[in-house]
């Protein structure tokens, strides 16, 4: 092999020889994003299909929709350079970007978990003295959530599967970097949004409405195994260094958390123990908080993964 | 219709750095931003030995991904077909950083994203960018990709080689590398001894 020095000067930090343009936060609100879209799926379905087994399902997502929601909103806005300029996302709509169809998806979003959350909080407004001065508003919440609850169900679904495609979307539009330019990508975060929805569910759920959940958490464990084998297959095809790309994830420094807790800890084991659970029709208690819980896991750890290796790629 | 167009002729180039010193000067950039990079690759053994210098800023791509990236038109494309950014648009979300295929994007400390403009606030001027105008070697040359006459097509039409960097973007950068024998074939991953405090 040809003996070969390279020195470069001129490098601003943060940007080469590695980029690391997006941190801790961005992953952190990709997971926060497709939480709260699996859960809007998960509540809306439960609605419009009267499913009066699992009220609790309905109650989570319009309590903690909005507030989980925020806090991936502010972990967003913490990573901006320049936040006092972020109402520029809403001041113009660029088709050809993901960040801005996100960013309306997002207000959208937080305008009908808000009228939810509202609805939901008259009932409570008489013990909770600081509601009490804003009956009327929420009084009209509830009206509009009850004249119209076809449609803010429906609204719900569409906006989650929205939010949960475009948190891959942000990723793959992004071609320079050969391991996010997949179009698996979009589905498996739709997915894993879902699961991870679920699994949060099952974390308040008792044994009997965890097993009514069971099937479709195992459908969506089975549809991410094969997503996310289509992705390892198409990452980075079409350029020059599209198989170190995705060697990144299978071999290198980042195959210990791929296989370790996005494929393991985060599908195959949870996998086992629902199936174990849907057949025996028992498993202990313990065991069972312990699959929802490890798709947690997972379901972040693929977000981490995915943006930090992926910075790592180049073309 | 106007496209302007930058040519390092990388057998002159020197690797003086004077162009990374004139455009951080020209631009005010602060202690440690840079807009311009050079990469020095020395490859082969005693008395075989080849030197690069490539330098690199942004491409302002006819295809540039940055734009379309941009989720308030922060960055956007001039008529005559370069890639600028407005500071009081951006929000620093750093999609345009992460898009650009070569790195050439960073954030400046006052929260803006900053690169290379071709020194677009001396067009009208007469005066080449900054960086044209200090190469020592006459290695960098600047001007009007459609007007046969001007020096960039000029020097396009006399070189030996015309490489432009990682062609399987699709992204037609608008700097073309002249007679240039390592561009684009070594692999861009090499270590590296990176050098980067030492002008600013």
């Amino acid at each position: 092999m040809t003996p070969t020095e390279v020195v470069v000067t001129g490098t601003n930090p943060g940007t080469h020889p590695v980029l690391e343009s997006w941190e801790w936060t961005i992953p952190a609100y990709l997971f926060i994003g497709g939480l709260v879209a699996g859960l809007m799926i998960f509540g809306g379905v439960i609605r419009l299909r009267a499913e009066h087994r699992l009220p609790k399902a309905i109650v989570l997502l319009d309590w903690l929709g909005l507030p989980i929601l925020g806090a991936g909103l502010v972990l967003l806005w913490l990573d901006l350079a320049n936040r006092w300029n972020a109402w520029r996302f809403f001041t113009t709509f660029r088709w050809t970007s993901a960040m801005s169809w996100g960013s309306w998806i997002l207000l959208v979003t937080g305008i009908v978990l808000t009228l939810r959350l509202a609805a939901r909080a008259q009932g409570a407004a008489g013990r909770i003295r600081l509601l009490g001065r804003v009956r009327p508003l929420l009084r009209w919440a509830g009206r509009v959530v009850d004249r119209f609850q076809t449609a803010v169900d429906v609204a719900t679904i569409v906006l989650g599967i929205a939010l949960g495609l475009y948190t891959g979307v942000l990723l793959s539009q992004i071609a320079a970097r050969p391991l996010w330019d997949s179009a698996f990508l979009a589905p498996l975060f739709l997915v894993s949004g879902i699961a991870t929805g679920g699994a949060f569910l099952c974390l308040f759920l008792d044994g009997r409405q965890h097993r009514l959940l069971a099937p479709v958490s195992i459908g969506a464990c089975g549809v991410e195994i094969a997503l996310l084998t289509g992705y390892l297959v198409t990452a980075g095809v079409g350029f020059v260094t599209g198989d170190p790309a995705a060697e990144l994830l299978l071999t290198g420094d980042y195959a210990p958390a791929f296989w370790g807790l996005v494929v393991g800890a985060g599908l195959i084991v949870p996998l086992l123990i629902e199936i174990t659970e849907l057949v025996r029709r028992h498993v202990p208690a313990l065991l069972a908080r312990t699959a929802p819980t490890l798709k947690l896991v997972g379901g972040a750890a693929l977000r981490f993964v995915v943006v930090f290796a992926g910075l790592e790629t180049v073309l | 219709m106007t496209r302007y167009a930058m040519a390092v002729d990388v057998d002159r180039c020197l690797g003086c750095e004077a162009c990374l010193v004139a455009c951080s000067v020209e631009n005010r950039l602060p202690l440690g931003s840079h807009r311009l990079r050079i990469r020095e690759t020395a490859t082969g053994a005693f008395p075989d030995v080849t030197v690069e210098f490539r330098v690199e800023q942004c491409f302002h791509c006819a295809e540039a991904p940055c734009v379309g990236v941009c989720p308030t038109g922060a960055t956007f494309k001039t008529d005559d077909g370069i890639v600028l950014v407005d500071p009081d648009r951006c929000t620093g979300c750093k999609a345009c950083v992460t898009a650009c295929p070569y790195g050439m994007r960073y954030v400046h400390p006052r929260g803006y994203v900053d690169k290379c403009t071709f020194c677009e606030h001396r067009r009208g001027t007469g005066r080449d960018p900054a960086c044209v105008e200090t190469c020592p070697a006459g290695a960098r040359v600047f001007g009007d990709l459609d007007d046969p006459d001007s020096p960039v097509s000029e020097a396009i039409a006399a070189a030996d080689r015309v490489d432009v960097l990682f062609p399987n973007t699709d992204a037609e950068p608008s700097l073309f590398y002249l007679n240039a024998r390592l561009v684009n074939t070594l692999a861009e991953t090499a270590p590296a001894t990176v050098t980067g405090g030492e002008h600013g």
